[in-house]
């Protein structure tokens, strides 16, 4: 399974293009970071790729499938996302919360199959979450609900889970769980994970590579080698010094 | 469900049954309670009063009690979790003031226009008046939620169109007559004794196809616990999901209105007892949850409003805004702590 962007314009409608010339690839095993500053145009560009938001040209590719020919349905078995907002339910144990990512594979009832029963479990072994799952989802910290926002897009089971700042509000210990948590998850289970951040050093030190969004409207892939992090950093100061001159 | 809530459910079927034989037994007329069951058992009475009393009167109000609270919570219920908003319910989102400018039109403006045999207006045109006015608000409502995510602009707006609505009624009365205007007045009272036993039949079915089709909504209405974003990437389509929901809720909570006239904080309240006792989020769970603790509560204010003993009746609609403002007002205190 590949995850391809070929020339992709985003955007919310043709004339107001934010953001162009996207091309990327993204194999099964790698875990992505996202990098630019605040309103370049990350969060749209994940919505565009997970399908939530139509691209303002191109196409996106996931496997030989183009994504905005694909119903609802079929793309909830290929892209699973997790995002910034907030959740607030009320009597809704973290166990049902999962259990919610198996809806593109139940019956109109939401009925769960045993097969769905052992994923979920599954999930939840891999998400350190067994001591959690019966607690609600409303009386566990953060850097739970984050554990738990990703156990529920595991368990879509889909190739591609895309993350929006999934480290944003988190501790320094939550934050290195997390990452430690997803990179095992995108080796193990050889899932495409992308996910935007501010958390640079952190998110270099799990990542396979990384995609900037630059101040001069590029996106710049780069790969991790010995000279990533200071690769990555030139090119971000190269950033601020630029807009400062 | 889980064995706890079996019980709990159990124990509300119990008590709606009891509630359900004390509005039979209890009214301004005393009937004696062998006689009730007597009558019940289709034995006939020594009173040939107290067979219709029970049968023409009590029988019909107590089906509509029922009826109209369990209506009412499963369209208050989808209201919240689709609006994500614990206030929301068919009384605040003005789905009741619709459907009281519905019938407003209709009673009022009948008169106004010098129709006067209004035994002519069957129960469907009242329904019908009632639900269309229901639905135009709620798609108002609906329309203005798909733009704005800001809650508190939402119920704002949902309380002005109240606003604007009691005026239009206003002018509509100016132009009515005597009549028209005493009929309209005590349909705004609230009661489950203007239904009778051929029209009951007409309510039952529409709230019972309303009450079935929410429970297959309750996948849909799962996902939307988490919002459209999170709803959408998990394949559902929030348009025909939303656009359902909708239809649903305006029909069940508009025919209620238009039998009952409107029955205030049933929907808005009773979905927060449904799931403070039932401890779930699960619509699969709160839908019938909802349905027999509003049907008890209804049952409970149609004994309380029948006011047994004396010749008096109460307007319904003012036990279950007394009952429901402290539940309310609760809700919000209890949700201050977060």
């Amino acid at each position: 399974m590949e995850l391809k962007a070929e020339n992709l314009s985003i955007g919310y409608r043709s004339d107001k293009i934010i953001f162009s010339d996207i091309s990327f690839s993204a194999c099964e095993g790698e875990m992505i970071a996202l990098l630019g500053i605040n309103g370049i145009g990350k969060s749209t560009l994940l919505r565009t790729i997970s399908g939530l938001q139509k691209s303002a040209g191109g196409n996106i590719l996931v496997g030989e499938k183009k994504l905005e020919s694909l119903p609802v349905g079929e793309r909830a078995k290929l892209i699973s996302i997790v995002l910034t907002e907030k959740i607030f339910v009320d009597n809704i144990s973290v166990k049902e919360f999962i259990a919610l990512g198996r809806s593109p594979y139940t019956n109109w009832m939401g009925k769960l199959s045993d097969e769905d029963l052992k994923e979920l479990d599954k999930v939840i072994v891999v998400m350190k979450l067994d001591k959690l799952q019966h607690k609600f989802f409303n009386q566990i910290s953060d850097g739970e609900k984050q554990k738990v926002l990703i156990a529920r897009a595991l368990c879509q089971q889909t190739p591609v889970i895309i993350l929006d700042e999934p480290t944003a509000f988190l501790d320094f210990r939550n934050k290195k769980e997390i990452l430690e948590l997803l990179s095992s998850v995108s080796h193990e289970l050889k899932k495409i994970v992308i996910l935007s951040t501010h958390d640079i050093d952190a998110s270099l030190a799990y990542c396979s590579k990384c995609w900037l969004m630059t101040e001069e409207r590029k996106f710049i892939e780069i790969k991790r080698s010995e000279k990533f992090r200071s690769e990555v950093m030139n090119l971000l100061f190269a950033e601020t010094s630029n807009s400062h001159s | 469900m889980n064995p706890r809530n079996t019980i709990f459910f159990i124990a509300f079927v119990i008590l709606l049954s009891v509630v359900f034989f004390l509005e039979l037994l209890l009214g301004s007329v005393y009937i004696p309670f062998s006689e009730v069951i007597s009558i019940l058992l289709n034995n006939g009475s020594k009173n040939g009063a107290w067979q219709n009393i029970i049968i023409e009167s009590r029988l019909p109000s107590a089906l509509a009690a029922l009826l109209a609270g369990t209506g009412l919570s499963v369209s208050g219920l989808q209201m919240q979790t689709m609006f994500r908003n614990p206030v929301a319910g068919p009384y605040v989102l003005g789905i009741s003031a619709g459907a009281s400018l519905g019938v407003a039109i209709f009673i009022l403006s009948a008169s106004a226009f010098g129709i006067h045999e209004m035994h002519l207006l069957s129960s469907w045109s009242l329904i019908l008046a009632a639900a269309l006015g229901a639905i135009l608000i709620f798609f108002i409502n609906f329309l203005i939620s798909y733009r704005l995510s800001d809650v508190v602009a939402i119920l704002i707006i949902g309380l002005m169109i109240g606003g604007g609505i009691s005026a239009l009624i206003e002018i509509l009365q100016s132009f009515s007559s005597n009549e028209a205007l005493k009929k309209y007045l005590l349909w705004t009272f609230g009661s489950f004794r203007y239904v009778d036993l051929n029209q009951i039949f007409y309510l039952a079915l529409v709230v019972v196809l309303g009450v079935v089709f929410s429970f297959f909504l309750s996948k849909p209405l799962n996902l939307l616990l988490l919002g459209d974003t999170y709803a959408t990437s998990s394949g559902l389509n929030i348009r025909s999901a939303k656009v359902l929901i909708v239809l649903c809720t305006s029909i069940l909570a508009g025919s209620i209105t238009a039998f009952c006239g409107p029955i205030g904080f049933v929907g808005l309240a009773v979905p927060h007892l449904a799931r403070a006792l039932f401890k779930t989020a699960d619509h699969k769970v709160l839908i019938p949850a909802c349905a027999v603790i509003g049907a008890s509560i209804c049952g409970l204010c149609n004994v309380i409003a029948s006011t047994p003993g004396s010749d008096n009746i109460l307007p319904v609609n003012a036990i279950t805004s007394l009952l429901g403002a402290p539940v309310v007002i609760w809700i919000i205190l209890r949700q201050r702590k977060f």
